[in-house]
């Protein structure tokens, strides 16, 4: 499969999905960690990606969402967005209902 | 040219700004195991082209105006985005 099919299929195949820099234990980049630490406070699971393996991905992650930051989330396979909007989103309460959407709290 | 001054006159291009502040957080992040260089800057945007829009497409505008430079001089671009009508009401309600 190419990377780009990979990217695309993590992201369908996921209800959620977070493209980040580092991994949940161990994030590098503040920005990530903040959409970690909100996912982790409402017990959701996940699946993530660690863009600083391989430069590609992010390459061709950006590509295909249109979108040139990381961290990336995507919920049931839609964009919603980098930090400050998931940040937002949380402030706002209408995290909990996207969240929701995907199916996968675990309380 | 001066990064401030450059991505104003971008924004300024793309989209019909009321107002907007940009603050440099670079200072806070010089000292990173994986600074490369380049600015973190936070900004709040207020702007009538963001009416009708919601969070994704208002920070959608923004990146194209800057999108080349995001990743060079930009390493990280932190934004608040609100139309006119809303940021008069988020400083009304802290006003009180």
């Amino acid at each position: 499969m190419s990377l780009k099919k990979e990217i695309i299929n993590d992201i369908n195949s996921n209800q959620i999905m977070l493209f980040m820099k580092g991994t949940p234990d161990m994030p590098q980049c503040g920005f990530s960690n903040a959409v970690v630490q909100v996912l982790n406070h409402y017990g959701v699971e996940y699946n993530s990606t660690n863009v600083l393996a391989d430069p590609d991905i992010r390459i061709k992650l950006s590509e295909f969402s249109n979108w040139p930051t990381i961290p990336q989330l995507f919920v049931n396979g839609k964009l919603i967005g980098g930090a400050d909007i998931t940040m937002e989103l949380h402030n706002n309460g209408q995290l909990l209902d996207i969240l929701d959407s995907a199916g996968e709290k675990t309380e | 040219m001066n990064l401030y001054n450059e991505i104003e006159k971008r924004l300024h291009e793309q989209l019909d700004i009321d107002q907007m502040d940009i603050k440099d957080d670079t200072g806070r992040h010089i000292h990173h195991k994986n600074f490369d260089g380049g600015a973190h800057l936070s900004a709040v945007i207020i702007s009538s082209s963001f009416e009708g829009l919601n969070l994704l497409e208002r920070h959608k505008k923004v990146y194209e105006a800057l999108h080349d430079m995001i990743k060079r001089e930009i390493h990280a671009f932190s934004m608040k985005t609100y139309t006119l009508e809303e940021w008069n009401n988020l400083k009304g309600n802290s006003d009180r």
